[in-house]
């Protein structure tokens, strides 16, 4: 350190003058945005790099799919290679159908899926492709492409053929982003089967497992038990929508709560299409 | 200068594309991998606590327009980040790749922890435990390794050749 970074004037050193100017624009920024809940100039700065980005976003991710699938492939390897064999059993089963693409095939499933939901009749609702996820660890947000030009609102439910996916966040003309119940973030207000039982259902960070807080002790639970959404006035999703079933629970004695995990309905991993239902907490649909 | 500013701005964009193109669908036990990270850091190990602050905060100003925390908030803490990896010092700077690769490692650990930590602070993260410990575990060691690439890319993106070729001025 040289003589000249000693005392009060030497604090103030271009590189620190630097940095306290960018921490201090930094601060602002924060403290703006969170005052103003992503609307003002923050929210629009945001709004406009998503809108700019998506079509770039949309043509890198199309043009590197065969790089991303060599990358994903050299790091997932075991499990490519579980892969592998389950396929392998598949096309031994696959060769005596009628020679029909098998992908065509799935896609028609689950869009056949996806118009026959049970559990949204009397809704309206806006199918929706999954464009890309967030590749973001601190969340879980996957964007789809319709937005407020297709009637998409913030707060919306979004589900798959199975079940409750998440809600709309964000969105802009052309497209939305869900924020997944997976997200660490979310909260769901459950009921355990046809109990009366509640809970509310946390996002883990993990795509495979949904916590269950508030559940009270000795709730008779079973291993496979579905989760519904309560639905309960001013909850801010519609009741009966399935979120999970039930993975693995215990009881700490004098514990205020029992200790829940679900597994999601839906592979909340590998998304293609899902629907937007036409509620708001507000309007009940 | 210009130059410099232009293979910046390049490596800043190809950063962040490949970030939401390429690697949007690579897990590693469930973890994405965390590039912009890695190249704040790498560029405050080529050109010193400056470059390393202000890299940080346009990486982290791009970031934060693609998620849902305020915005700000990565700015924030890659930019700090950023100014930490450049006490290492410009000139000094660029040791064994093993060095590097321990240094960004660490780094990488503080970087997720921060935002974590600043993100619960405005109440929006809360990743359990065990998955930060995986999240923190898995960038830190998969950035360990990119390191020994993006060292070098950093310095031809960040460090002017007429600075890197200039012998190093003794302070009296």
């Amino acid at each position: 350190m040289s003589s000249r970074d000693y005392g009060l004037s030497g604090f103030f050193v271009r590189p620190r003058a630097t940095l306290l100017a960018l921490v201090l624009v930094s601060i602002t920024l924060v403290t703006v945005s969170y005052r103003s809940h992503g609307t003002g100039f923050t929210g629009t700065f945001q709004k406009a790099l998503r809108s700019v980005t998506s079509p770039i976003r949309s043509t890198a991710s199309s043009a590197f799919h065969p790089v991303e699938d060599v990358v994903s492939g050299a790091f997932n390897y075991s499990s490519l290679k579980k892969k592998n064999a389950q396929l392998q059993s598949q096309i031994s089963a696959l060769k005596t159908k009628e020679s029909m693409s098998s992908q065509l095939e799935n896609e028609v499933q689950a869009l056949t899926a996806l118009a026959n939901i049970p559990f949204a009749q009397g809704l309206k609702t806006v199918s929706a492709i999954v464009d890309d996820y967030s590749p973001s660890n601190s969340q879980m947000t996957l964007n789809i492409d319709k937005g407020s030009s297709q009637g998409v609102k913030v707060g919306e439910p979004v589900v798959a053929s199975l079940g409750l996916i998440g809600k709309v966040v964000s969105l802009t003309r052309s497209n939305s982003t869900v924020l997944l119940l997976s997200d660490p973030s979310s909260s769901v207000g459950v009921v355990m089967g046809s109990s009366t039982h509640v809970g509310l259902a946390v996002g883990t960070g993990s795509f495979s497992s949904i916590k269950v807080d508030l559940v009270d002790p000795g709730t008779p639970l079973y291993v496979g038990e579905p989760v519904y959404t309560s639905g309960v006035q001013g909850g801010i999703y519609p009741p009966n929508l399935p979120v999970g079933k039930v993975s693995k629970f215990s009881s700490v004695p004098g514990a205020l709560q029992e200790q829940v995990l679900l597994a999601p309905m839906v592979d909340l991993a590998h998304l293609q299409y899902v629907k937007v239902l036409d509620w708001l907490p507000s309007g009940g649909g | 200068m210009r130059l410099r500013v232009i293979r910046s701005v390049l490596l800043i964009l190809t950063v962040v594309v490949l970030q939401h193109s390429v690697l949007e669908g690579v897990q590693f036990f469930g973890v994405h991998l965390d590039l912009p990270l890695l190249l704040v850091i790498c560029a405050g190990f080529s050109d010193g606590r400056e470059t390393g602050a202000i890299v940080g905060f346009v990486v982290g100003l791009i970031t934060d327009g693609f998620l849902l925390t305020p915005l700000g908030l990565s700015a924030l803490v890659y930019s700090l980040i950023g100014y930490i990896a450049g006490q290492t010092e410009k000139g000094s700077l660029i040791g064994p790749s093993t060095i590097n690769a321990a240094l960004a490692s660490l780094l990488s650990a503080f970087g997720v922890i921060g935002y974590e930590i600043a993100s619960r602070l405005l109440g929006f993260g809360r990743l359990l435990q065990i998955h930060l410990i995986k999240v923190v575990l898995v960038v830190a060691i998969t950035n360990a390794i990119i390191s020994v690439i993006m060292v070098p890319v950093a310095k031809w993106a960040f460090v002017s050749k007429e600075l890197s070729s200039r012998p190093p001025v003794i302070r009296r």
